[in-house]
């Protein structure tokens, strides 16, 4: 099973809506699907077929020059129909005549199609969709690169997207087979499994029965937002948290590789150096790059014992252009490493990570919110702060009225009464509460807002359930054995933890409590794998297993399943509606205004 | 002629791969061009996507001029002759299904989809009678009139004008058409250059096709008479059919519609029921999109009163459309609903979010004020925000002025500390801190009673004791007025005696003053302040302040630290020799 299939049958599909239209084209792009769409074709693929010039859909344009025909590949936005509907229109009243076509990713709305035609533009446009889904970022990683999944869905109660993530679910089943097993944690994932069973009612089954993937566990993002806060500590998900992947791509500034100029490198497992470190503990990394570096200077050494013009040619041709290129990886990652250290040491690390791992134990309560006071007062980063605010608030299942209150006001105070709407939201979402009293509880039941989320922190019950703190002794970060190293055994994800107890204890039983803290737990199991005491040939699809994680998961979590996947003898494919770091999370719910 | 199927192909890129758009699809590329009854059949199961066939076929009827088969004109030998030519292009279609590589099986579609059968015409009616029975199988709404022979219903493609089918269709069209659901399917990256190798391969089985149907004379008579009885029944169902697309659909077919992105028709739900049954069922099917047309179409249809009734009842429905409402930039809706679904605190706060970029001072203050009048200090459970939302009014109506004759005087450069501090922007929005910080570094001795005065901004907005120190002393210590600094940390003790105390903490007065460049001998005094001797030697050491480090070393009795230290200074600076003098004192007690 390969997972490029996906990327092919894109491109295919890409190609065919290029070339339908006859001649040259410019092509009017969405700036979200700029880097999915870089990844997935790339501009040469598009000049290829047919397109002459690209342009960048922006708010302030009032109309675009170029040929005869446009197309629009944009996502289905209110914001962004009105904004095509004004070039249209713009151009229309200039007397231009062009041919307009509208490609909506990944499905066009009805809303979007109400739009164009209350702004008069229908009779001069198609419109026509492109099912840009899931597309692979790595050899298990998939992604919708659709990061407004999380505020939508979770904050907004907007069941658009859930369409797209079982659709994409249903087309990718339809590729490699339809998996015999799903498990749905929590509410989303529940109704996205129902919408897919929808689907696939409405089509036969395949006579062909076989498939590739065994088990796919569908997961909420709001069953753990504890390990979506947490500082990242394997390289991966730090690089990430330093410097942005965006779609596989990282950008280094000039003073990370230090010619000035910097760099931009494509991170997958095609880059071996990057493969054996990605997933390293940070404290891990540089005995790691010692031994890398070491065995390059063997490589190199050889060169001072060639013997024969033979070994020399062979020496030229293969190992020197590996070599070359080894070293210059090997650097570039060192310098990273060096940058994130850099980096760290500006900010107050020792002691926010001291507070941070406090919280999660449960300890030193006063001096942790003295230290969240502290970071208020001095007007330490808001992004930071707001991360430990949720975090105690997490942790403790809601702060008490008088600390909420003071911390609230405080953050207002230092950075702006804008974050009103901020900690509205972080409200709603149940990630900054205040603990219910007597007072509250006498507003009238019609208040409260009904929602998906809106929900209780469970984290000291699931804890205890779960174990998700371990002994600090039993924790190996070299040779990892126990999920929670991603977080230097501060904390385990939920969802990682969830799939491996599942995975490995093969039952529910046992699981309902956790279940119904997680807002549910449903399994539709077709095959019941082995028991591991019953030996026999069991298809080894049934070891292929594919997570989704709706609403988004950080590198950290990912790192946490290829350990899963590597402890217990499975093949792990992570899907996601984005990938994630706690600092965009927290962003993305920050009331930002244009001063 | 690649690029103008392209665009034909559009409306059937709406079929996402899977099996029942697959086949619509193939039906609708068979119809263009076969005539046989049986696909009227076809039709008949997939009436809708029929009815799109015409809309997309009146179009292309006008531009090509091709011989339509239900042109009064057409006699029945010239349907004849055109059959002869239609069959290329079935041949063609067939093609297509060794072309579509899609996995749903199609060789096995091909035994009950008619389109090789046609080759059968040519064999007698006897053994036309059961393969027609075979093929209809897979067919359920027609299997009834499976009995009949098609070659009859050639004559009577007159009578049928609903259909505008045309025939003979330039090949391309027809080659690339059914390239779609491949496409869809194929794993396979099929290039473009596939469709010339179809197209070449076309001429190849003409040949074989059109010599079998030219024997289509020999049919008898007896199938003639059934035939016609199936032409009758085929035309009352098409007649029903006809009348089915104006008939109320359930809505679960519609809702169906909706999910795969299929034109739909919802004028038809005429009753409250209906319209009602249509929402409650999308609800059920979590799907956004479709959950949002029917809110709008129920919202357009019936009356605000009813709408909102039955909006309060359905939170999934309540949800889509205030996110409909905001995405619309709709905010007085938005809100009024809000206020309808008893959600006053997101009303409030929407209210507040909606003021928050206006630029002009004096109209957010309005627009503030108005905000926490209709909204905040409605509700007495907001009361927490309604209490700072009036800060932030007041924080505003205190700016304004000081801002204003601030920028003056700064213009006037007659002020000596805005053209050493010149202000970096504008006081206006500037948050509590900031503002207390400004406060504290131009106007520090201002009265409490004037506007800009720290004392007063303080006191109107509680800021503690902590913030008021971090803040005072950072401003104090950038004009490096150290005198200030020990004024603020002096609090007054029992009995009018004085004393140093810092709510931060001394080591964060001096992490303060060491960022604002502090001589060492003010570094000292707040050095010697932390209590914790560790804690004090660390900070001595990092902020490099010697005679601070020997203190501390001294303080904590480790001399032989000391002399280390003191090997490395200077001997003759004032460092050196302090630590020479220390370690020569005989009244220190060294462990």
């Amino acid at each position: 099973m390969d997972l490029q299939e996906l990327s092919k049958l894109l491109k295919t599909q890409l190609a065919h809506l290029l070339v339908s239209i006859p001649d040259a084209k410019d092509v009017v792009l969405d700036p979200d699907l700029m880097k999915p769409l870089d990844r997935v074709a790339g501009i040469t693929f598009l000049k290829e077929h047919g397109v002459s010039k690209i342009f960048k859909l922006e708010p302030n344009q009032k109309s675009l020059p170029g040929c005869g025909k446009r197309v629009y590949i944009v996502r289905p936005r209110l914001v962004t129909m009105k904004y095509i509907a004004d070039h249209i229109n713009t151009e229309i009243a200039k007397g231009e005549r062009r041919s307009y076509k509208i490609v909506m990713v990944p499905r066009k709305l009805h809303v979007c199609e109400m739009i164009l035609e209350s702004e008069g533009v229908m009779g001069h446009i198609t419109i026509d969709e492109f099912p840009l889904e899931l597309f692979p970022l790595d050899s298990d990683l998939l992604s919708l690169e659709l990061p407004e999944f999380f505020t939508s869905f979770y904050l907004d109660n907007d069941t658009t997207w859930l369409h797209t993530v079982a659709s994409s679910l249903v087309n990718l089943q339809r590729l490699f087979g339809r998996a015999p097993n799903i498990y749905a944690i929590g509410k989303g994932a529940k109704m996205v499994h129902e919408l897919m069973e929808t689907m696939f009612e409405t089509h036969k089954d395949r006579k062909d029965k076989t498939f590739h993937i065994g088990q796919i566990f569908l997961v909420d993002r709001d069953i753990d937002y504890i390990s979506l806060l947490c500082s990242p500590m394997t390289y991966e998900a730090l690089l990430d948290e330093s410097f942005g992947i965006n779609c596989g791509m990282i950008d280094f500034d000039g003073e990370v590789t230090g010619d000035g100029k910097g760099t931009k490198m494509l991170l997958t497992s095609q880059d071996e150096i990057y493969t054996q470190i990605r997933d390293c503990h940070f404290s891990q990394m540089f005995s790691y790059m010692r031994d890398t570096a070491k065995k390059l200077q063997e490589l190199e050494n050889k060169k001072n014992n060639l013997q024969s013009v033979g070994d020399m040619r062979k020496f030229v041709g293969n190992d020197l252009r590996v070599l070359k290129q080894q070293q210059k990886l090997l650097s570039t990652h060192i310098s990273a490493s060096e940058a994130i250290l850099k980096m760290k040491g500006k900010t107050d690390f020792e002691d926010f990570i001291k507070t941070e791992h406090n919280l999660l134990e449960g300890i030193e309560n006063k001096e942790n919110m003295t230290y969240i006071e502290d970071c208020i007062q001095k007007q330490f980063s808001p992004i930071l702060t707001l991360r430990l605010m949720c975090l105690a608030s997490l942790t403790q299942e809601g702060l008490s009225q008088r600390e909420y209150k003071a911390l609230k006001t405080q953050f207002l105070h230092s950075h702006g009464f804008e974050h009103l709407v901020t900690m509205f939201r972080l409200k709603k979402l149940g990630l900054l509460t205040e603990q219910e009293s007597s007072q509250s509880s006498m507003r009238p039941a019609a208040v409260k807002v009904p929602a998906v989320s809106a929900k209780k922190s469970n984290f000291r019950a699931l804890n205890r359930k779960l174990g998700l703190i371990p002994n600090a002794e039993e924790i190996n970060l070299q040779h990892p054995n126990s999920l929670s190293y991603v977080f230097s055994g501060a904390y385990t994800p939920v969802p990682c933890k969830l799939v491996e107890q599942i995975l490995t204890r093969d039952t529910l039983i046992g699981l309902e409590d956790v279940g119904r803290m997680c807002g549910g737990l449903y399994a539709d199991v077709k095959i019941k794998s082995q028991v591991s005491s019953m030996p026999g040939p069991s298809n080894p699809a049934m070891k292929v297993i594919l997570v989704f994680f709706l609403g988004g998961c950080t590198f950290s979590e990912i790192t946490a399943l290829r350990l899963v996947a590597k402890l217990h003898g499975y093949k792990i494919i992570v899907a996601t509606t984005a990938i994630t770091t706690s600092s965009r999370f927290i962003e993305s719910l920050v009331e930002k205004v244009n001063r | 002629t690649i690029a103008t199927a392209g665009w034909r192909r559009s409306p059937a890129l709406h079929f996402i791969p899977g099996y029942g758009w697959y086949r619509s699809s193939y039906c609708r590329v068979r119809s263009r061009y076969l005539v046989t009854g049986l696909f009227r059949k076809l039709h008949l199961v997939n009436q809708e996507s029929l009815k799109m066939d015409e809309d997309y076929f009146a179009v292309e009827h006008t531009r090509t001029k091709k011989k339509n088969i239900f042109d009064d004109d057409v006699t029945e030998d010239a349907v004849r002759n055109l059959i002869k030519t239609s069959i290329v292009d079935n041949d063609d279609i067939s093609f297509a299904d060794h072309f579509d590589p899609g996995p749903e099986a199609p060789v096995s579609q091909r035994s009950h989809l008619p389109a090789p059968d046609l080759s059968s015409l040519a064999t007698p009616a006897s053994k036309t009678r059961p393969s027609v029975g075979h093929e209809t199988k897979g067919l359920s709404s027609s299997a009834t009139f499976g009995g009949a022979s098609r070659a009859m219903e050639f004559g009577q493609f007159g009578h049928n004008r609903s259909h505008s089918l045309t025939i003979g269709s330039d090949l391309s069209v027809a080659a690339s058409s059914p390239r779609l659901p491949d496409m869809q399917f194929s794993s396979s990256s099929a290039s473009l250059q596939s469709i010339d190798k179809v197209a070449a391969a076309t001429p190849q089985r003409y040949g074989q096709f059109s010599s079998s149907s030219t024997s289509l004379q020999s049919i008898d008579k007896v199938d003639v008479e059934k035939m016609q009885q199936e032409i009758q029944s085929l035309k009352r169902s098409l007649l029903s059919a006809r009348k089915d697309r104006w008939m109320k659909q359930p809505v679960e077919d519609t809702l169906r519609r909706i999910l795969k992105g299929e034109t739909f028709s919802l004028e038809m739900y005429k009753s409250l029921a209906d319209k009602l049954a249509l929402l409650d069922h999308a609800i059920r099917l979590h799907d956004g999109n479709a959950i949002m047309t029917a809110v709008l179409f129920l919202q357009k249809t019936v009356t605000r009163h009813i709408f909102t009734r039955e909006l309060v009842q359905r939170p999934a429905a309540a949800n889509h459309y205030l996110d409909y409402l905001k995405a619309h930039y709709d905010y007085p809706e938005y809100i009024n609903t809000l206020i309808l679904l008893g959600r006053t605190e997101e009303a409030a706060i929407c209210k507040f979010q909606l003021a928050l970029p206006t630029s002009d001072a004096a109209v957010k203050v309005s627009k503030l004020k108005d905000c926490l009048r209709s909204h905040f200090q409605a509700d007495p459970a907001l009361c927490n925000d309604a209490s700072l939302v009036q800060e932030y009014v007041d924080l505003l109506e205190r700016q304004r002025p000081i801002d204003e004759s601030d920028a003056g005087l700064e213009a006037s450069g007659r002020s000596a500390l805005f053209k050493d501090f010149p202000r970096k922007c504008s006081l206006i929005d500037m948050s509590v801190v900031t503002t207390l910080y400004y406060c504290c570094l131009y106007h520090y001795d201002l009265g409490e009673n004037s506007l800009a005065s720290p004392a007063a901004l303080r006191k109107r907005h509680q800021i503690s004791d902590k913030q008021f120190t971090w803040t005072a002393i950072g401003a104090r210590a950038k004009l490096r007025q150290w005198k200030d600094i020990e004024t603020i940390l002096t609090t007054k003790g029992w009995f009018g005696s004085t004393k140093l105390k810092a709510p931060i903490g001394f080591d964060k007065v001096v992490a303060i003053l060491h960022r604002n460049g502090a001589p060492p001998d003010i570094l000292q005094k707040y050095l010697g302040m932390i209590d914790n001797l560790e804690h004090r030697l660390n900070w001595a050491k990092k902020v490099s302040c010697q005679i601070a480090v020997i203190d501390a070393l001294v303080a904590l009795k480790k001399r032989a630290e000391l002399e280390q230290l003191a090997a490395k200074l200077d001997r003759y600076s004032k460092e050196g020799l302090y630590a020479f003098d220390v370690l020569n004192t005989s009244t220190i007690k060294w462990k």
